[in-house]
């Protein structure tokens, strides 16, 4: 122990100045569940003096609290939870109204004496309102931006369409070649604008999955079907190799099926012509294994720390098309699902992406 | 049922012409226009069309409270609304669909085939259109 922190323990004065100068607010109760101390900050937010709250019960303080907690039931449930296991550390985050709407993240953590022995615990408060309303703001802003972007996309690719389409008469030679490379950078740009939308809803935890029970092998299937096109356009095969009938899984039927289709559809990107893409499809003790494999030039081992990452196509990769986005979408499909995504890869041999989804997801 | 007359409510100018021309193409379909919500609702109740064709953000009122205000009127009750929008999230298809639509097409829309997904939608609401002669 330092000298200063000697001091401290013995000035208890001191010690009370530094804890209600503190920005956050916060209290400790002791093992019959009483406050032996509450800060000034926490006063303040409840309109009540520190020393008012000493030998106050938690339920009291749940009480005075209650009336402005959003959900005072889960409050009290947490609490307990929090009782019965003396070691835990939790944080969360719960709405306060008083004459204005605030986001508290509530820490709450064992307190110990010099000793070891356990004092109490201590709850700490502490003002997230501004990162809560930045992030709506955030999530907001891409919803607009997506959806404003849509709609001239629509009329541009519309009447790109349209044209191409024969609706204004026939359109031939270098006219048709340059009015379909402006329809396909149109596609792309559409794509594009609809990864964005969906990482954004993803990050914003607005995707809701519409879980059911399901064959991962059906959607592999449905994935090989819609990338055929693009694999043909790049000169490779695609082929399923599932040794053996597979148990069902609960899972988003289309969010699954574009998970392996963004998967496939970056293994093909990275394939030579004249080469096969393999999805092998395990059962393993506890979760549903998906390796997409492909016999492209591999990833450097110093990428594969960002290969899931926003807009993180390596060099090769750079010139390939694509939103960037793709293996983003995928892991973060992967992770509400409550699976495990990597990849394997060795350089000049090719790579694996590798997915599980468990058997019996918790809570199913 | 066949239809004859389709009433198109769009607030985006480009959109609106592609769309009729879009939907308009062979002369089939005599296409009306309207601007926003309160003028659809009014080129509703006068014209009479036999399909509704809805944008979901528009101005003065939007589309969603246009399909409601459409299906509480029993002079336009029974006209069927396909809602066409860019506003393609789940939660604005569910509005959309207990609004009182009977489909939801998603912008961009594929000019070629948008007369095509109004006929699917109206064969799968049980609305199919009688085979041209």
């Amino acid at each position: 122990m330092t000298p200063n922190n000697s001091r401290l323990g013995e000035d208890a004065e001191a010690l009370r100045a530094i804890l209600d100068s503190a920005v956050d607010a916060a209290f400790v109760a002791d093992g019959s569940r009483q406050v032996i101390f509450a800060n000034r900050s926490l006063g303040d937010l409840l309109g009540l003096t520190p020393a008012s709250l000493l030998g106050k019960s938690l339920a009291e303080l749940l009480q005075i609290m209650g009336a402005s907690l959003e959900n005072p039931q889960a409050t009290r449930g947490r609490w307990e939870e929090l009782w019965a296991d003396p070691e835990r550390t939790a944080t969360t985050v719960l709405e306060y109204r008083t004459d204005k709407r605030l986001f508290l993240k509530e820490t709450s953590l064992p307190v110990r004496r010099q000793d070891g022995s356990w004092l109490g615990r201590m709850f700490v408060y502490h003002d997230v309102t501004h990162e809560k309303e930045v992030d709506r703001m955030k999530t907001e802003f891409i919803a607009i931006a997506s959806h404003e972007l849509r709609t001239p996309m629509t009329s541009i690719k519309g009447s790109l369409d349209l044209l191409l389409g024969g609706f204004a008469g026939e359109v031939a030679g270098e006219i048709r070649e340059l009015l379909g490379i402006a329809q396909s950078g149109c596609e792309r740009l559409i794509r594009l604008i609809n990864d964005i939308l969906d990482l954004s809803k993803i990050e914003a935890g607005r995707m809701q999955l519409k879980l059911q029970a399901m064959s991962l092998f059906d959607s592999v299937q449905r994935s090989v079907r819609t990338i055929k096109s693009y694999a043909d356009s790049f000169q490779v095969k695609i082929e399923i190799d599932c040794p053996e009938p597979l148990p069902l899984i609960v899972g988003d039927r289309d969010r699954l099926d574009q998970v392996v289709t963004n998967l496939l559809g970056n293994a093909v990107k990275f394939s030579p012509a004249g080469g096969t893409v393999t999805v092998a499809l395990r059962a393993r003790p506890t979760a549903i294994e998906c390796a997409v494999i492909d016999r492209g030039p591999g990833i450097p081992p110093e990428h594969f720390g960002r290969i899931f990452g926003k807009f993180q196509q390596v060099e090769s990769g750079a010139k390939k098309g694509g939103t960037g986005l793709g293996l983003a979408i995928a892991q973060a499909l992967v992770y509400e699902h409550r699976g495990k995504i990597w990849v394997e890869s060795k350089l000049g041999e090719g790579s694996r992406f590798v997915f599980q989804l468990p058997l019996q997801p918790e809570g199913a | 049922m066949r239809i004859k007359k389709v009433l198109l409510a769009e607030d985006e100018e480009d959109i609106r012409h592609l769309a009729r021309m879009s939907l308009g193409h062979g002369g089939e379909w005599e296409i009306l226009l309207a601007e926003d919500g309160e003028e659809c609702l009014a080129v509703a109740r006068a014209q009479k069309p036999d399909l509704i064709l809805l944008d979901a953000v528009m101005p003065r009122l939007d589309g969603f409270e246009t399909c409601r205000r459409l299906k509480a009127d029993p002079a336009t009750a029974n006209i069927p609304v396909i809602f066409l929008t860019a506003s393609a999230q789940e939660h604005e298809i569910q509005h959309g669909l207990q609004m009182g639509a009977i489909g939801y097409l998603t912008k961009p829309f594929d000019p070629l085939r948008l007369r095509q997904q109004v006929l699917e939608v109206l064969r799968e609401a049980g609305l199919a259109e009688e085979p041209t002669p």
